[in-house]
């Protein structure tokens, strides 16, 4: 059912039952609001987004974000009461407010400066000194905050309560007098905290992890999906240089909404320090340092070919390749080609599940983005902490070659196994107690630097891409190098041929174009490849 | 009211409710239809028992009604009637809105705080008389006038108030110095 | 001769006690009441033209009828004893010396809309009303008026009063709403109205407390007999709390259309100490100011005063004489609403500490030229900006103060101090900001 209105003259049409504020942002009109916000739907106490509704008996003002629209409405944004209301309620805004924008982490990316600028441009007429709360206020893991910069919106109080369903901040007190609080003695410790930080208009709640980090401006944002679980939530990586400062979740309506969990959100500090960039050979107590083709070549040592240039047999030892769930759907289609096509060995793919259950929200037990790909891939999945280990290293039957790809993180997991191995190859790009085990050594790109396809436990499909450049290869580049290698076939010119291989070889996709998966991706089909 | 908020801490000392606030609390479970509607009802009952809400008490409700405890501290700090500090054995509230500003209660204030030497939000270091200022008290027929132990005390005068504290002091029954009670 | 419709009892000893409220006639009503359709009793309240007593002047048998008629939710009426209007006194007198006629009316209001449960919200700080009450209310049940089946009719009427913590907004129908859900008492943005999604998400219907004491008289005597008391839209009498600087200072019965001078003075016996009428505040803190002129020439009901600029309101007169200052009177107001704002909404949190703050200013001897129209310019952003309307309770009377009597404040600003009554002994301390 539709509805017809007006607004500022034009003629709209739109959905029965729809808010105004929605329907002026829909049609190019950003109507300025704190408390409301699509993911929390409104409150309707910060009036900033009032608009002005022709009436018989004159104009009349009214919040957008509650009012639905009805047949026949005319909307006046912008009419000199309109305007008025909207200044008026940025400066009452700021008598109290605190002048901490030189110091204030928000700077950049603030409802009230913003709006300021956009709706406001009066010289204050503030007279008296402002009414002091707390400041930098402790409140928990993940949280500072500052109660005076607090506009009261409501927004933290209603997520915690309404989405993360952990009550555990509200807004005490009266009038002017009112701030946000914990309960005495009590912090707030959802999971989910960090979304606050991201809804907060302003500076008040401010995140522990990027506090005086940078000021916001100077960062880059690159669009990608976390890679922490399962969920793949579409996030935004924010880089300055080749260091990530933080990341934040983009909203998708088929992933996770509006919001990411905090797990994921911090997930990002492994990228920044303790990297691989060459490959290196272990001799002994010495490392060293070599180039690509040269690791190559040591591979082929260890794997018991004879060296490159000649093609060969299948290796005279037992291999076993042991993907993360963590790599991309490239990498795994390029390593599976390389496992039973070239090195005739087995293949699995690992992930780490620790107990503890799915939440009623974002969070997976199953703490790797890609285990649904790999299944779609035909390839195998094993639960190390559920027998996996002990499978791996029945394979590995104490003198195998392990050629590990993508273990990043939650290395112990698999320490296990690096001493049932005869030889360890690991393609990683981060130091790790198994780079220090490994025999030889690829780099590896983080998520962070990384082109790559990830499917979800529900069968979507995402993009990650590349936030920050890095010298080392990456991974599906070092697989295809050698396969060239084993196989004299050339090797894939870019990752999009990659991708069309994947798409003309796998029948589970469900018509998901890998080329075109845009912004948030795109739901593959439910059957796994034979 | 925040700032007093912010050293709020636990005392170590549990809470729960005595056997006739019990009883109370069963019935007042029966006559709402929802465990929230409760809170107010509640911190009553906690406060009458106790003198004043400890963070013990305000978990203690919020436990037994199935509400969060940040959710019933920002109630007891909306209303001014909840304490979360002891108040005075006799807790003089005068009110300074405007017929008993118009009839006088500034005067009243210099009495209590030349007799008492505390002025408002503050407490005698006996304890005995703590003293606030409050809004008013739908009482502006008998103003100037205050709220003391639970009760009214109309058209008070410099006089009569100060019979009352001195009564208070000496442990007599302020009640017989309540004339011209109107 | 005013009729005493709500006053008519409140001398008679022991009224407040079943046995004597019943002797003198007391739920007799509620014979007819039950013989009546609900719906009949609606348009006996509707053609009676009483209206909300607790300021908004609403007709209450058009509130009544607003609830829908289906019985998919429980229907609660919510009878507001909260009292906190600053002048205002009378619901209080009611409570003390009639709560039987407030039972009487919940049964009757009940009756009609047919609803089965009923709160009354009653301030903290009524300690002597809310024992009169509650020792009335278990009357009522052991005498069968109110619970189940009241009186072998088959209309059950559950009735809980319920006890304020401090907060004058609380007296707003949706902030009293928030408060009996076990909430702090912010009201809600309507639509949705209490008739449709009132408390406990149902429909409710919100009445102050003499509204709902004068039923019984109106189901005794009739409607019609109301309408002919009072003006052509301001019908029947209600009790003006009259205070200030006045002889004799309480609440007083009048009927609608007097002039407002007339009845103040006839009353209450004039300006205290034969000093001289400065300003009349005819409906609570939350109404604009009338000069002495304007409180003589106008007459008492909804429409002429609202035809001022002021209003009706809770009908609490306050009387301003002429040693008092009109600046001090305006910072006193402010702090109140200062004080009491719920914090939701800027313009109302902000704007009334903003306002105070310069009066305060002002009277501290601080005050700068252009205050005066400052303020003014800030008045305008507070009116119909807001959740509630204590923004604009703040905003309408600073407005009137400020322009009825703008000499005060200027002469306060450039240093010839407005009189005062008189310095207390102690010396309030003007330095002080506190709330």
């Amino acid at each position: 059912m539709s509805v017809n209105i007006t607004i500022n003259g034009r003629k709209i049409v739109a959905a029965e039952g729809a808010l105004v504020i929605d329907v002026c942002r829909d049609n190019g009109i950003e109507i300025p609001h704190f408390c409301y916000h699509p993911g929390l739907g409104p409150d309707g106490n910060c009036r900033m987004c009032q608009v002005d509704f022709a009436g018989p008996r004159g104009n009349k003002l009214g919040i957008s974000c509650k009012t639905t629209v009805a047949e026949g409405m005319e909307v006046l944004t912008d009419s000199d009461a309109a305007k008025r209301a909207r200044a008026s309620v940025e400066e009452m805004l700021l008598l109290n407010h605190p002048l901490d924008c030189p110091i204030c982490d928000k700077a950049g990316e603030c409802s009230l400066q913003n709006y300021y600028m956009e709706h406001d441009l009066q010289p204050g007429r503030q007279d008296f000194t402002r009414f002091r709360k707390e400041k930098a206020k402790d409140i928990g893991p993940t949280l500072i905050l500052d109660q005076e910069r607090c506009v009261l919106c409501d927004r933290c109080v209603r997520f915690l309560r309404d989405v993360a369903q952990d009550e555990q901040l509200y807004i005490a007190g009266r009038g002017h007098e009112a701030f946000i609080t914990t309960f005495p003695g009590q912090e707030v410790t959802s999971p989910y905290s960090l979304n606050t930080v991201d809804l907060c208009p302003v500076g008040a709640l401010t995140s522990k992890d990027f506090r005086f980090n940078s000021a916001t401006w100077f960062l880059k944002n690159t669009n990608s999906v976390c890679t922490t679980c399962a969920r793949g939530c579409s996030m935004e990586i924010q880089s300055k240089k080749d260091q990530v400062y933080r990341m934040r979740p983009r909203l998708n309506a088929d992933v996770n909404g509006y919001w990411a969990c905090d797990e994921g959100r911090v997930n990002y500090q492994f990228v920044n320090h303790d990297r691989i960039i060459t490959p290196f050979i272990r001799r002994g107590v010495d490392t060293i340092e070599c180039s690509v083709p040269e690791a190559i070549a040591e591979m082929r040592t260890l794997m018991g070919f004879k060296p490159a240039g000649q093609i060969d047999k299948p290796s005279t030892r037992r291999v076993v390749v042991l993907a993360s769930a963590t790599c991309t759907l490239e990498e795994m289609f390029l390593l599976k080609r390389l496992a039973r096509e070239s090195l005739n060995a087995q293949i699995l793919v690992a992930r780490h599940v620790p107990d503890g259950a799915d939440d009623h929200l974002l969070r997976r037990a199953d703490k790797h983005p890609n285990a649904r790909g790999a299944e779609m891939l035909g390839l195998r999945v094993v639960d190390l902490q559920r027998g996996g280990v002990n499978e791996i290293q029945d394979m590995l039957g104490g003198d195998g070659v392990l050629l590990t790809v993508g273990f990043n993180t939650h290395v112990e997991a698999i320490a296990p196994l690096w001493s049932s191995a005869g030889k360890v190859i690991a393609l990683s790009g981060c130091r790790s107690a198994l780079t220090e085990a490994a025999d030889l050594v690829f780099p590896g790109r983080t998520f962070a630097e990384k082109d790559g396809i990830v499917v979800n436990f529900e069968g979507h499909a995402q993009q990650l891409r590349p936030a920050i450049e890095t010298r080392a290869e990456s991974e599906w580049q070092i697989i295809d190098a050698l396969i060239a290698s084993l196989t004299g076939a050339l090797p894939h010119p870019t990752i999009a041929h990659v991708r069309k291989a994947i798409m003309d070889g796998v029948m589970s996709l469900g018509g998901v174009d890998l080329l075109k998966l845009g912004l948030t991706g795109a739901r593959t089909g439910q059957t796994v490849a034979s | 009211m925040s700032q007093r908020a912010h050293a709020l801490t636990a005392t170590g000392k549990p809470f729960a409710f005595d056997a006739k606030n019990e009883a109370a609390f069963q019935k007042l479970l029966t006559q709402y239809p929802t465990p929230r509607a409760v809170v107010l009802p509640a911190l009553w009952l906690a406060q009458e028992q106790h003198g004043h809400l400890t963070v013990e008490a305000m978990e203690y409700v919020a436990k037994r009604l199935e509400q969060s405890p940040v959710s019933v501290f920002a109630v007891v700090e909306f209303y001014t009637m909840f304490k979360t500090e002891p108040v005075g054995k006799h807790d003089i509230q005068l009110c300074r809105t405007l017929t008993c500003t118009l009839r006088g209660c500034e005067d009243l204030q210099g009495t209590i705080e030349r007799k008492l030497g505390i002025g408002p939000g503050e407490k005698t270091p006996d304890g005995k008389f703590s003293f606030e200022l409050v809004e008013c008290l739908g009482s502006c027929g008998t103003a100037p006038m205050m709220r003391m132990n639970n009760r009214y005390w109309e058209n008070l005068t410099v006089e009569k108030l100060e019979r009352i504290i001195d009564a208070c002091r000496e442990g007599r029954d302020p009640s017989s110095e309540d004339f011209n009670r109107g | 001769m005013t009729p005493k419709i709500i006053s008519e009892r409140f001398d008679v000893k022991d009224n407040h006690r079943f046995a004597t409220y019943s002797a003198n006639g007391g739920y007799t009503s509620l014979k007819k009441l039950f013989a009546m359709k609900p719906d009949d009793v609606i348009e006996e309240v509707k053609k009676s033209g009483l209206r909300g007593r607790g300021g908004a002047g609403f007709p209450t048998g058009m509130k009544w009828s607003f609830i829908p008629k289906s019985n998919d939710k429980p229907k609660y009426l919510c009878v507001n004893a909260d009292e906190g209007e600053p002048g205002t006194f009378k619901d209080r007198l009611i409570l003390e010396r009639d709560p039987h006629a407030l039972i009487e009316g919940i049964i009757i209001c009940c009756y009609a809309v047919g609803i089965k449960n009923a709160y009354i919200y009653i301030r903290g700080e009524y300690d002597f009303p809310l024992a009169r009450l509650t020792a009335a209310l278990e009357e009522a049940y052991r005498e069968g008026y109110a619970g189940k089946n009241i009186k072998g009719s088959g209309t059950d009427v559950d009735i809980v009063i319920h006890r304020g913590a401090g907060a004058y907004i609380c007296g707003d129908e949706t902030g009293l709403i928030e408060s009996l859900e076990g909430k702090k008492g912010q009201p809600r943005p309507k639509p949705p109205f209490p008739a449709i999604v009132g408390v406990f998400g149902c429909p409710t219907v919100v009445n102050n407390v003499e509204t709902i004491s004068a039923l019984p008289w109106i189901m005794n005597h009739g409607a019609d007999a109301y309408a002919a008391i009072g003006t052509d839209k301001s019908k029947g009498t209600m009790l003006f709390s009259i205070s200030g600087m006045v002889e004799r200072p309480g609440v007083y019965e009048g009927a609608f259309g007097v002039n407002l001078w007339d009845f103040i003075e006839k009353s209450t016996g004039g300006v205290k100490d034969g000093k001289r009428l400065k300003a009349v505040i005819p409906g609570g803190s939350s109404s604009a100011i009338l000069t002495a002129d304007e409180a003589r020439n106008v007459k008492l009901d909804y429409e002429s005063i609202a035809a001022t600029g002021a209003m009706v309101g809770s009908g609490a007169i306050m009387v301003l004489d002429e040693d008092t200052s009109i600046v001090k009177a305006l910072e006193v107001v402010l702090r109140f609403y200062a004080h009491e704002s719920c914090g939701q909404c800027p313009p109302c949190r902000e704007g009334t500490y903003w306002l105070y703050e310069i009066v305060h200013r002002i009277r501290a001897g601080k005050g700068r030229p252009e205050d005066v129209d400052l303020m003014l310019s800030i008045c305008p952003d507070m009116l119909g900006r807001t959740v509630c309307v204590l923004a604009d309770s703040a905003a309408i009377p600073a407005a009137s103060y400020i322009k009825k009597f703008r000499g005060e404040f200027e002469a306060m600003i450039s240093g010839a101090h407005a009189p005062e009554r008189r310095l207390h002994p102690g010396g309030v301390n003007l330095e002080s900001r506190a709330l």
